[in-house]
């Protein structure tokens, strides 16, 4: 993770200024701990006597390896939290499964959940497990860390990514858990909501039968409307903003699948010279849901509401300087404090003396021992090294 | 109720009002112990049973003579849209009205946009907001007939979405309450769209730090270059991940004894596959391997047979299928059951021997 994704600007890359990490890991120090050193894993079980939480997203028996299972754990510290997210979880016959975050979104459902009929899926653009399971993991810890103050019992959450699949997967689930109800073959059917026979298949939340996405001005790989029309009201609105719809505005919204391709037909003349911007500004301004398909560039540059909100934050980064950063999505309709990041970066290593200073005690010649004894890092590894090139 | 262990919330009054992209707020504060009801007006609820039961059946709902009354007292109120609106059940005055009722309510407000700015009130699906949020720009297709089509992951993620970040939001206002006697209750502005906007890993992180825009690819993460295939299908008929990444040298060596031990032709041992680097550089070229293996055995063997290989490959299922593995169907605790429904249960169980 160190080695992902670095500045167009960076010239020497290191573990330390790679600008994806940073983005996820602001806010953070950095302790590090040779393990294998016996010292090291003492300074470990002291430092657990001191914290409500231990999160950890190695493979299910690490922690285990290094003597420090959850029983361990409890007995140094009863009110401790710890949470550890692994693919399976730490139970079952799948527990030592290799996983990443695409492997999951397959095993649970997720990746086969998104596609249209008869090709393979088209999956996710991206680790949305790796996404979705760290908010999973933060509710829960929040929530056991407020459990752990009013008992004084702390507790082990054994969090599986699969897990958190198969609750995302969304009611399609509950559907065969509770009626037996299989997963149609015609399911997935791309971004409608209902498929041919006009069953809900896209588990949207909605039953709209209009909704897609039609090809819009300038022809690239963005350049795409959503709109969705469920109801009367917005059908005909829709009517009489589209000139060739005109003559369709006495059909019941209930109607519109029965002469889809038609509609579908028009629509994608309609749009075929607008902007997308355009489009999606003339639709919901009629009431209709519409928004423009929107790329990276497009939600950084174009889009003047994430603008308004304030996606990106500039943060002071100790190797990048002024480093943009993704804020907090959190904004008030109160005079309150806004909630923001701190500016801190963890450098591997930086705050390791620091830490266990303010927390063991620990004074400077016993934090110079413990140094030079190479309990900090281990022996013979760089503190600096150069990546030659990023994996993404 | 549900889980008798995730009781750190039991004795929290939670209201919800409107539907939209909150249900999955409203289950997550349920599913914690919160005592949660949906409160309606004279408006019908558009909301088909199977979504009722999959995020509301112990969610008990009723309807409101005196709307102001029945949320006074509530520690948090969860103030969503109703379908095809922009803006909440509650508008600025009526927050307003609640706070000075009872300053230390804390109400979380979920619309699409946000309850300010240009877009602030604009109606929205869940599709719509994928399109806005960026899902759509990531994923899709990249070739065949649907190629450069965008494609919209079901399930209903801008609720899901909107629900996890939102549920951070409240617990640490919350927190915030307790550590504060006297401070007033949070007035939570929730954007769906600025949550979904966070949540697509690499994709504005690749235009803010390299100014690359992300190309989406079939069933694998968009990059802003092509990148070999990671799925294909398998003798069985169903499609398999064979994920081509992080292949180290160790690994490297086990994959090359596989497909001997197998039969399959290939020219792994060529002298540009040996450095990790230079291997990088001709993946196109493995992955046609790989396409190999995967088409020539069924979905089972190639999960067992690759894992045993520490290769992190998947069979690709729908839930259905997952939910079967005895993994799931006996040994975890993923299933929960309420009355005649059964459903996934949230992925932590807080477990506790003391009451709360």
């Amino acid at each position: 993770m160190r080695s992902v994704m670095f500045r167009s600007d960076t010239q020497k890359r290191t573990w330390n200024n790679d600008a994806f990490f940073a983005n996820l890991n602001i806010g953070k120090e950095s302790l590090t701990i040779n393990v294998k050193d016996p010292c090291g894993l003492d300074l470990i079980k002291d430092m657990i006597k001191h914290v409500d939480i231990v999160s950890e997203s190695f493979s299910a028996s690490v922690l285990q390896g290094w003597g420090l299972d959850y029983e361990t754990m409890r007995q140094i510290n009863p009110a401790l939290v710890y949470i550890s997210i692994s693919g399976f979880g730490h139970t079952g016959p799948h527990k030592d499964k290799n996983t990443w975050g695409p492997t999951a979104q397959a095993m649970s459902g997720m990746t086969a959940a998104s596609g249209v009929p008869g090709r393979d899926p088209a999956g996710w653009g991206y680790s949305y497990l790796d996404v979705s399971a760290g908010y999973m993991g933060a509710i829960g810890v929040l929530a056991a860390v407020r459990q752990a103050i009013k008992t004084g019992e702390g507790c082990h959450i054994d969090m599986s990514q699969v897990e958190t699949g198969l609750v995302l997967v969304g009611p399609m689930l509950t559907d065969y858990l509770t009626d037996g109800k299989r997963t149609p073959s015609s399911y997935p059917n791309g971004n409608r909501s209902l498929d041919a026979k006009g069953q809900d298949a896209g588990y949207r939340g909605d039953t709209a039968p209009l909704s897609n996405i039609y090809p819009t001005a300038g022809g690239g790989k963005d350049d795409w409307v959503a709109m969705t029309v469920t109801q009367n009201g917005q059908w005909q609105k829709l009517c009489s903003l589209v000139a060739d719809l005109q003559d369709y505005a006495r059909l019941d919204v209930r109607e519109i699948t029965s002469r889809l391709c038609e509609i579908e037909g028009m629509l994608k003349k309609h749009f075929a010279n607008r902007d997308k911007y355009t489009a999606a500004d003339e639709l919901t301004n009629a009431g209709i849901p519409a928004a423009p398909v929107q790329s990276g560039k497009d939600r950084v540059e174009r889009d003047p509401q994430l603008k308004h909100r304030g996606l990106i934050a500039q943060a002071d980064h100790p190797q990048l300087g002024k480093h943009g950063i993704q804020d907090l999505p959190y904004r008030f309709l109160d005079d309150g404090p806004d909630w923001q990041f701190t500016s801190i970066f963890p450098i591997l290593g930086g705050n390791t003396r620091a830490i266990l200073h303010d927390i063991l005690g620990k004074d400077d010649a016993e934090l110079e021992m413990l140094a030079q004894e190479d309990v900090f890092w281990p022996e013979g590894i760089p503190h600096e090294v150069h990546i030659e090139k990023s994996k993404w | 109720m549900v889980n008798r262990n995730n009781c750190a919330y039991n004795g929290l009054r939670v209201a919800w009002v409107g539907d939209q992209f909150s249900s999955f707020l409203a289950r997550i504060l349920h599913d914690l112990g919160a005592d949660v009801v949906q409160v309606t007006d004279d408006v019908e609820t558009t909301t088909s049973d199977r979504y009722v039961r999959h995020y509301q059946v112990a969610i008990p709902c009723y309807k409101s003579k005196d709307l102001r009354g029945d949320l006074r007292d509530k520690d948090l109120i969860i103030n969503a849209c109703r379908e095809g609106e922009g803006w909440p059940v509650l508008n600025l005055k009526a927050m307003q009205t609640l706070q000075a009722d009872n300053p230390r309510q804390i109400i979380c407000t979920i619309t699409p946009y946000g309850m300010t700015g240009p877009w602030a009130g604009r109606p929205a699906s869940d599709l719509t907001l994928l399109a806005a949020g960026g899902f759509l720009g990531s994923c899709g297709y990249d070739d065949g007939k649907a190629a450069g089509l965008p494609i919209g992951c079901s399930g209903g993620q801008s609720n899901h979405i909107a629900g996890m970040v939102a549920a951070i939001a409240v617990q640490a206002a919350l927190k915030q309450l307790e550590n504060s006697p006297q401070a007033a209750g949070r007035r939570l502005d929730i954007s769906v769209q600025h949550a979904l906007s966070v949540s697509t890993e690499m994709s504005i992180p690749y235009w803010d730090y390299t100014h690359a825009d992300a190309l989406r690819h079939t069933g694998r993460h968009a990059m802003p270059r092509e990148t070999p295939r990671w799925q294909h299908q398998a003798a069985d008929g169903q499609y398999f991940l064979a994920l081509p990444l992080y292949i180290d040298d160790k690994r490297f060596a086990m994959i090359k004894q596989w497909l001997d031990d197998e039969g399959i032709p290939h020219n792994l041992e060529d002298e540009k596959f040996q450095n990790a680097d230079s291997r990088e550089e001709h993946m196109f070229e493995i992955v046609d391997i790989f396409r190999d293996l995967v088409e020539t055995h069924n979905t089972g063997w190639l999960f067992t047979e690759s894992q045993r290989r520490r290769m992190p490959w998947a069979p690709i299922n729908r839930a259905d299928q997952c939910i079967e593995d005895s993994h799931f169907a006996r040994y975890r605790q993923t299933v929960e059951e309420i009355g005649s429904v059964r459903r996934a249960r949230l992925p932590f169980l807080i477990t506790s021997a003391a009451e709360v």
